[in-house]
């Protein structure tokens, strides 16, 4: 029987966790071998635990909710559906609100229709308060005025119920308009505010303050007009309620005055117009959080953001407008309501004429974005040079911290894999799948960014929450989804939230047969709807590019997005199986180009992993390449397989420019094409191309181990060690477990003379591939005089090699160099050339090689490669 | 006109709010009678509360932990004269009002099923927790005192987190420590807690 764990027993097992916790698959399974070995209990335990980690979100979520008693809004909760009330027969509930439930009804003497609205009981509160209800309901009563909501009547039941009879009236409020389009166009904005104006104008006049003006209390009708509702009622509800000093309302439209509890007059009702019409503009209130606490702290301290910062169209008439009723000091707003309508109406004078500017600007706007994204195709020439000028700057932008200079003046999302709820892994590649279509789709939408699909799948992973993972990928908007899949139901639910506000924007939920194993209806909804809220202003016609399949065949895309899932692995088993996914795509449609370029993909990828054969899988291919590139040569990912394979097998160098920039073409977004683009640029020694292209790549990537990992590389290749040292550490502090980065930055070290520190970071790290990098180790002890490991390393390869395993002769030529034995580095190298290893294109930039540049051996062998000099 | 565009001054907030912002500081400053005040405050303010939320509107009848805490804050404190370790601090104290609230009653309940209730609990008291979810209560409870005694700051951060909503930021300051120390220790708690509810503790 084992002892329970004692505190010295929790400390030793979570500081294993920790450290184990941070590392990929191999290297966890690595580590938890060597612990088997020392303290099998250990062992267990950290293993329990790291298992519970990967599912702690999951099997914790309960929690969250164990203390919530969400119970749902009855029916009909005052149980009066039915009843004749005073001279009124009461009908179905309409709705419920904070202050009250209302009925259809019928006025039994007027005969007609009527919407009664009853007070909570907690409102019916003692016979004072009562009172000073009736007396503030009959003022607001005595109103009569196009913007304000008429009242019939106010009354008390024969049961004492307090009620206010008013018209019945058709339309929504302002909050589910909202609620359906985000913001509303500036015309429309400014004549609800107008109107709404006019309404607190009126009431303001009789003495009445709303107190409680917001989106929920504005009556939108079909006619055009709208109606301000429950005034007055506010008061009477928090006279009775201050007692018992509770908080009641919405924080969000309260004045500064209001929130400090100080004295409140018509002029907080400014203030909440000046809420209600930043929210028109821009889509949220100006001062936003997830807490009270947070929206009060910046109603009282912070000034909100400029609404032309966030919607060009606004002018700077409109934005004084807002900015004046908005001032924190009752005394700095607009006196009265009419000296705010005497603004507004010069405004709406100068609107009429700017407007027409006003869209010339946006249109251009448009048009920078798309041909910065490579996507815009016919424009003038003065544009083209617009455009080219915009790249330039944003290419220049300062980037803090690692983080990618994303623009501002467009909207940006980042699309986080889908939670694949109740874990099962069989499910992965279509929760993966989904988020990744939803990047896809997205990223054809012009002016919409869309961040990396690594870089945002790996933050996810690391277990960031969504608005840190926004923050960081300086994007305004994050969408996160849920799958859950039943024996028969596939339910799906997606959430885009507004990182700025902190707010969900939008949520959807989906569900269909789960047999259909993919949903291309469900997934053009999404992005139809993700769309829609981010660009109300789009038409139809571009929405629907955004939605264009390569296969319609559900069946086929489930295949395809399986093989995608264990390509990405990247480890010999997953590229069996991906191939084996592609295939059965491919039997489910013959014409499915992707599936195509997805299986070329595998089989060239697998041979330079050194996991087959060179010749046979290059041959295969090239063959499936180009039946990818028949069926459709607008993919990118077409000529990127045909790049890959005229760059790393045919050393055809023209060619493989030429795809690439083919590809980029397409798809200048793709951070994939970018980084060979960029090894391209070192085949043809063009090293400052190189690293630019590699960094474009960690631009759009970047939070990718392996393009930052890349980034080092081309920086160290091209002779600017001091710059790969600081990306190599950035990029370690970041993520310190990518094998292939401890070893491009113990090169680094290597090229500097700072041997502890390089054989330091190769202390952990494991030789995950075969191929060119895998002398390093060696490479590194030879150079910090430690022949006897190195020569150890060299014994190492040759005992594999004996095995049966196959053994780069590069790799042994990367060691012989490292110990000055040139000979057999030549040896090595030509033995290389003819395995035709694809690294050989680097042999005149690796820094390894450069005591043998002037080997005339070597000289020869570059020519024989194809490298100019 | 003018008279009439006047409306008496009204107060919003109840309490006096810089009474608790002064009690924090002086607790701060080492002072613990100024804690129990506070924590007596608390408790009082989170049991009207709740008493509210449930007999409110439909719309906010919904008990959650996290609101409760912050409302009692907004209520409490006056925002805009204290900074973060002092938010942070009346947010921890707040987190374990509100567990010893819930456990209370939560024990309560199971006892009054057994027939042996020895508090008696309002109506709305009742209400607080749904019978679905005692079990719950009294578990992760007894969870965290045993993680409390393998590693107090583990057991406080879980705390914050479940009975007072704090963000990872507000239970570091709370404790002290730097967010990093604090994201590391919740992720080994979390897996450890997931593992304890299961019925699996480690050995």
């Amino acid at each position: 029987m084992r002892s329970p764990t004692d505190q010295r027993r929790w400390e030793e097992i979570q500081s294993s966790f920790d450290e184990l916790v941070e590392l990929d698959p191999d290297a966890r399974a690595q580590r938890l071998a060597i612990l088997a070995g020392t303290d099998p209990d250990l062992r267990r335990a950290v293993e329990e635990l790291l298992a519970a980690d990967a599912k702690a979100s999951v099997s914790l979520a309960p929690l969250d909710t164990v203390f919530r008693l969400d119970t749902p809004a009855p029916i009909d909760p005052l149980g009066l559906s039915g009843r004749t009330i005073s001279h009124f027969e009461l009908r179905e509930r309409l709705g419920a609100g904070g202050m009250g439930v209302v009925y259809r009804a019928e006025d039994l003497q007027l005969g007609r229709p009527v919407a009664l609205k009853f007070l909570l009981p907690q409102y019916n509160f003692d016979d004072v308060a009562k009172a000073r209800f009736l007396r503030e309901a009959h003022s607001a009563a005595a109103l009569d005025h196009p913007n304000l909501c008429t009242i019939h009547e106010v009354g008390t039941s024969e049961d004492g119920w307090l009620f206010l009879a008013m018209p019945l009236y058709p339309g929504e409020t302002l909050r589910a308009r909202l609620a359906r389009v985000g913001f509303l166009p500036i015309h429309e904005t400014l004549e609800i505010t107008r109107q709404i104006a006019e309404g607190l104008q009126a009431a303001h006049a009789a003495g009445i303050v709303h107190r409680d003006l917001k989106p929920a209390n504005v009556m939108l009708l079909p006619d055009d007009t709208v109606r301000v509702l429950d005034f007055g009622l506010a008061k009477a509800r928090d006279q009775s309620l201050t007692e018992s000093g509770v908080m009641v309302g919405t924080v969000s439209y309260m004045a500064p005055e209001q929130i400090m509890g100080g004295k409140v007059d018509h002029r907080a009702d400014l203030w909440a117009l000046g809420v209600v019409l930043y929210e028109m503009l821009i889509g949220h209130p100006p001062f936003a959080g997830e807490q009270d606490i947070t929206i009060a702290h910046g109603i009282l301290h912070d000034e909100p953001a400029l609404p032309s910062t966030r919607r060009a169209e606004v002018t700077a008439t409109v934005e004084d407008l807002v900015l004046t009723l908005l001032r924190k000091d009752p005394a700095r707003r607009y006196a009265t309501a009419a000296d705010m309508l005497r603004d507004l109406a010069r405004t709406g004078t100068v609107e009429v004429s700017a407007r027409h500017a006003m869209r010339g600007r946006l249109r251009r706007a448009k048009r920078i974005v798309t041909s910065r994204s490579g996507r815009m195709v016919a424009a003038g020439a003065a544009l083209l040079l617009l455009g080219a000028g915009a790249y330039g700057l944003f290419r220049s932008l300062p980037a803090i911290a690692g983080a990618p200079a994303l623009a501002t003046a467009t909207a940006s999302v980042a699309v986080l894999p889908f939670t694949n709820v109740g874990g099962d892994s069989t499910n992965l590649p279509f929760s993966d799948g989904m988020a990744d279509e939803l990047t896809t789709a997205l990223g054809k939408v012009e002016g919409l960014m869309v961040s990396g699909r690594t870089s945002a799948f790996n933050l996810s992973r690391k277990g960031l929450e969504p608005r840190e993972i926004g923050r960081l990928l300086r994007a305004r908007y994050v969408v996160e989804g849920r799958v859950t899949t039943s024996k028969d139901r596939r339910r799906i639910g997606v959430d885009l939230l507004d990182i700025a506000s902190g707010r969900e924007v939008w949520s959807g939920n989906f569900e269909y047969d789960a047999l259909n194993r993919y949903s291309f209806t469900v997934q053009d909804s999404i992005t139809r709807s993700i769309v829609r809220q981010l660009f109300p202003h789009l038409s139809r016609a571009a929405i629907a590019s955004s939605a264009k399949h390569a296969t319609e065949n559900p069946a086929a895309h489930d295949l395809y997005l399986q093989g995608r899932y264990f390509f990405e692995k990247k480890d010999s088993t997953s590229f069996a199986k991906a191939q084996d996914y592609f295939r059965r795509a491919i039997r489910s449609d013959s014409l499915y180009a992707p599936a195509y370029a997805g299986l070329a993909d595998t089989y060239s990828q697998q041979a330079t992993y050194g996991f087959a054969p060179l010749a046979s899988n290059f041959s295969k291919s090239k063959e499936y390449a180009s039946r990818a590139l028949a069926l459709d040569s607008t993919l990118a990912e077409v000529h990127v397989a045909l790049g890959f394979i005229a760059l790393f097998y045919e050393w055809d160098w023209p060619t493989a420019g030429r795809q690439f920039e083919t590809a980029l073409r397409q798809n200048e977004r793709s951070a994939g094409a970018h980084l060979f683009h960029a090894w391209y640029f070192m085949a043809v020694d063009s090293m400052s191309a190189a690293i630019t292209e590699g960094r474009r790549a960690v631009d759009l990537e970047p939070f990718s181990p392996l393009m930052n990992t890349r980034l080092v590389g081309f920086l160290m290749y091209g002779g600017r060690n001091a710059e790969a040292l600081e990306q190599g550490r950035n990029t370690f502090e970041r993520d310190s477990s990518f094998s292939t980065l401890r070893q491009e930055l113990a090169r680094v070290y290597v090229q500097l003379g700072r041997c502890p520190e390089a054989l330091a970071v190769l202390q952990s790290s494991s030789d995950q591939h075969v191929a060119a990098l895998g002398g390093i180790r060696g490479y590194t002890y030879a150079k910090c005089g430690r022949r006897a490991q190195a020569q150890a390393e060299l014994e190492r390869f040759r005992v594999q090699a004996r095995e049966g395993r196959y053994v780069s002769a590069y790799v042994l030529a990367v060691i012989y160099a490292g110990l000055g034995d040139t000979d057999q580095a030549m040896a090595e190298l030509e033995k290389a050339y003819v395995e035709h290893t694809w690294a050989m294109y680097m042999i005149r930039v690796e820094p390894a090689f450069a005591a043998l540049h002037s080997d005339p051996r070597f000289i020869a062998l570059v020519r024989k490669v194809g490298l100019v000099t | 006109m003018l008279e009439a565009l006047s409306v008496p001054a009204e107060v919003a907030i109840a309490s006096a709010p810089s009474d608790v912002a002064g009690l924090l500081k002086r607790w701060s400053a080492g002072d613990e009678r100024a804690r129990d005040e506070v924590i007596s405050l608390v408790y009082d303010s989170l049991r009207q509360l709740a008493h509210r939320k449930l007999h409110g509107a439909p719309a906010e009848k919904s008990l959650n932990t996290t609101g409760l805490v912050h409302e009692a804050y907004l209520r409490l404190v006056d925002a805009a004269r204290v900074d973060l370790p002092d938010r942070a601090h009346f947010l921890a104290l707040a987190s374990e009002v509100m567990r010893n609230l819930l456990v209370d009653r939560a024990r309560a309940r199971v006892a009054e099923k057994r027939g042996g209730g020895m508090i008696p609990l309002g109506l709305d008291e009742a209400m607080w927790i749904a019978d679905e979810n005692l079990d719950s209560v009294t578990d992760l409870d007894e969870a965290l005192t045993r993680l409390e005694a393998l590693s107090p700051r583990q057991g406080q951060l879980l705390q914050h987190r479940y009975f007072g909503g704090l963000s990872l930021e507000e239970s570091a300051a709370a404790m002290d420590v730097s967010l990093a120390t604090a994201k590391r220790e919740l992720r080994s708690a979390r897996a450890w807690l997931a593992l304890e509810l299961k019925g699996e503790p480690i050995q």
